[in-house]
């Protein structure tokens, strides 16, 4: 008769073997149903509800040493407005050109490419992009630069074959403004360098953003095709004109809708989940985002909730990217809103939680994206207590 | 006799929710278990049985009338002569399980209830499977076992506690596999005419208790010679047998009689402890342990079960299935 005892090395990492599948008497509960639960009965301390416009929306992803991240979501399709958060777009598809450039550059290294100086170089980069790609609201606006200015972002150095790619001193410079206190001049100088056709096809490339979606009125995912350059900027004259899309949060008091820094909260945290999944297998892009993100935290714009005092929080915010986003005028609403994208760790007391953690495979990392609180000091302890409560009664289990 | 002697009596030193899923009666003097503990799978089955350990009660009790209702619906009745049946769930929802005994005019002498969810296939091994179905080379293994184990069985397997806990995770590596081996070698309608023949041979002479003891019993395949011998309180000296097959069979046989020879609750308490997976599983891993203690003493099960290329394990498991062996 056939043995099966085991001999063989262990199933591959992140691969669950069958023999590991957690009891089933204590897994019963995900923790979609808890954030069921709670979010209605703390709705009430996140401001008026008057319909669809002030849905405050939040995603969680718990962070899975596998592959299996656990994730929860409320009104977290719905395509709002939502600020500075569209930023961390920017610093995406800047960090994504470097590793193309990167990837390139091993290639030159390797003589299976012939570039001999950074002109060739760039034109061999571009000619691997497909930026007519982007949607139509893009392309077929003849105002918008149509491709990255590459050497305004990249230094490309080393030629013949020990070819370096990095940022240029100063693009790092303005991305780090645009990300750690959100400068609104400097993202701008970040994005119209990177383009919107950049930004936009490598979001769809990434499955961060629907671009068959685009000019529904359901778009899905992450848009950034508006500039946040302001009269008083240095480079006022390279601003661009906005790409507005419809969202659900950002109408006024007319119905006109478009916005062009928008985002549903479950790709949001989606990205920002990729940042954390890529930084603990130490790749350089992820690491190079979350550094940002960390820096953030721990400057001025730090994360919102984590100012929060008049409750415990169960958990520390690792990295950042608030939003504070005007809105067009509504007396219902405040005259901006808040929202934040955020990696967490979770404060494991002792030994019997961390094997709750455990027995679930999980971290005890998440990310998360919280987005259209009317902006108010008193509403945010509201958006500690979904965040807190959610996951400790899910990593508890406790009875629904 | 509807309450049979094998349905008399809980384990010694056990408690009915050592043996699966467990309801009382208020007084004591009854209780249902159920097999597989909750959450149940749809459309696989599960099997209850009712003991009785009040004499009084259990002299006035005739029949069995059971009752299988989801959510409020259709109930499935049944009547049976002893106190043990099968159920099948056919939906998802929340199954309640109630079983009247009634005396032989058909008034009810108590009554037991159990609530139970019942809910699908595990989609993290049904994952698995599909997965190895769609991709080239070795597979996980016979998905109908695996089904088995991890639908019905998991909560067992998974909380079988050393006697000295170690780090890592070979001995539940170990255990998973060995019952696997039981569940794969033996399947479920196998088992039950294995353990009715047991049952049969204690509770009315029918089968010859010395032949129904000899395969392995239950899910884990567990030979019940091995259990007073190597587990507390050792109650059959430690006996090593010839490996040669013939000298084996016979030296196995002798041992088997010694247990015949135990009293009658000794005997019901062995068959019980076998009978329902969750005490099976443990006895499985009690007696996986004392091997180990007794042939590998010091050495984790992670190195059991991978230092010289497996043999440590390939000797436990050698001894588990036809043993103790005497060792050249």
């Amino acid at each position: 008769m056939c043995s099966t005892t085991p001999k063989t090395k262990a199933a591959s990492p992140g691969v669950k073997a069958p023999s590991q599948i957690g009891d089933k008497t204590k897994s019963q509960h995900t923790l979609q149903q808890y954030l069921d639960q709670i979010y209605p009965a703390i709705r009430g301390e996140l401001g008026p509800d008057l319909g669809q416009k002030t849905h405050v929306a939040i995603s969680i992803y718990l962070q899975s040493k596998g592959l299996n991240h656990k994730y929860a979501g409320t009104f977290d399709d719905e395509h709002q407005f939502s600020g500075s958060l569209l930023k961390v777009a920017a610093m995406s598809a800047a960090f994504k050109l470097r590793q193309e450039a990167t990837d390139l550059a091993d290639q030159v290294n390797h003589k299976t490419v012939t570039a001999v100086n950074a002109t060739q170089f760039f034109n061999k980069l571009a000619a691997g992009f497909n930026l007519s790609n982007a949607v139509d609201g893009i392309t077929g606006n003849s105002s918008v630069n149509k491709k990255p200015a590459y050497t305004d972002i990249l230094s490309v150095t080393g030629f013949p074959s020990s070819v370096n790619v990095d940022f240029t001193p100063s693009f790092l410079n303005h991305m780090r403004q645009m990300i750690i206190v959100s400068n609104n001049c400097s993202a701008g100088e970040c994005i119209v360098r990177l383009g919107y056709p950049y930004i936009n096809v490598k979001l769809m490339e990434d499955a961060f953003f629907d671009g068959t979606t685009w000019n529904t009125s359901t778009p899905k995912g992450i848009w950034l095709a508006g500039t946040y350059i302001e009269p008083t900027c240095f480079n006022v004259s390279k601003n661009l004109p906005y790409v507005r899309i419809t969202t659900t949060n950002d109408c006024g008091q007319t119905n006109t809708c478009g916005s062009a820094q928008n985002t549903s909260s479950r790709e949001m945290a989606r990205f920002f989940l990729k940042i954390l999944v890529g930084q603990s297998k130490g790749e350089s892009a992820s690491q190079g985002m979350f550094n940002l993100l960390s820096e953030a935290q721990a400057g001025v714009d730090t994360s919102f909730v984590s100012r929060v005092t008049s409750i415990p929080l169960l958990f520390s915010v690792e990295g950042v990217k608030i939003g504070i986003g005007p809105l067009k005028p509504d007396p219902e609403r405040t005259p901006t809103i808040l929202s934040e994208g955020i990696i967490i760790n979770w404060d494991i007391a002792d030994a019997s939680e961390q094997k709750k953690w455990d027995d679930m495979n999980l971290t005890g990392k998440a990310a998360i994206c919280w987005q259209n609180l009317n902006n108010k000091k008193s509403l945010i302890p509201g958006i500690a207590k979904v965040i807190n409560q959610t996951i400790s009664k899910f990593i508890n289990q406790e009875p629904i | 006799m509807p309450v049979r002697k094998t349905e008399g009596r809980i384990p010694d030193g056990f408690q009915a929710g050592d043996l699966g899923e467990s309801f009382s009666s208020a007084d004591n003097k009854c209780c249902i278990v159920s097999y597989i503990t909750a959450p149940l799978c749809i459309n696989r089955e599960n099997n209850y049985v009712v003991f009785v350990m009040d004499a009084g009660l259990a002299a006035s009790v005739q029949s069995f009338e059971w009752t299988f209702t989801i959510d409020g619906g259709t109930p499935d009745s049944a009547t049976t002569d002893f106190g043990q049946t099968t159920y099948t769930p056919s939906a998802e929802g929340n199954l309640t399980v109630n079983v009247r005994l009634l005396d032989a005019g058909a008034n009810e002498q108590a009554n037991l209830s159990l609530t139970q969810q019942v809910s699908t296939l595990n989609g993290e091994l049904e994952a698995l499977i599909t997965e190895a179905a769609n991709n080239p080379g070795a597979g996980i293994g016979n998905p109908d076992v695996l089904r088995e184990l991890v639908n019905d069985h998991n909560p067992y397997y998974m909380n079988v506690p050393l006697q000295n806990p170690e780090t890592g995770d070979g001995f539940s590596q170990y255990l998973f596999s060995t019952v696997v081996d039981g569940v794969l070698e033996t399947k479920q309608d196998k088992r039950n005419y294995l353990l009715n023949q047991v049952a049969s041979s204690i509770n009315d002479a029918e089968t010859d208790f010395v032949s129904a003891i000899g395969p392995g019993l239950g899910v884990a395949k567990v030979r019940m010679l091995l259990v007073p011998m190597l587990l507390p309180p050792s109650s059959l000296a430690f006996t090593e047998l010839p490996d040669t097959n013939a000298e084996n069979a016979a030296a196995d046989e002798q041992l088997r009689q010694q247990i015949a020879a135990m009293s009658e609750e000794n005997k019901i308490d062995l068959f019980n402890r076998i009978r329902f997976p969750k005490s099976n599983i443990l006895l499985c891993g009690k007696l996986l342990e004392a091997f180990r203690d007794k042939y590998f003493s010091g050495v984790n099960f992670d190195d059991v079960l991978q230092k010289m290329s497996g043999t440590m394990a390939d000797w436990i498991s050698l001894n588990y299935n036809k043993g103790p062996l005497h060792r050249n």
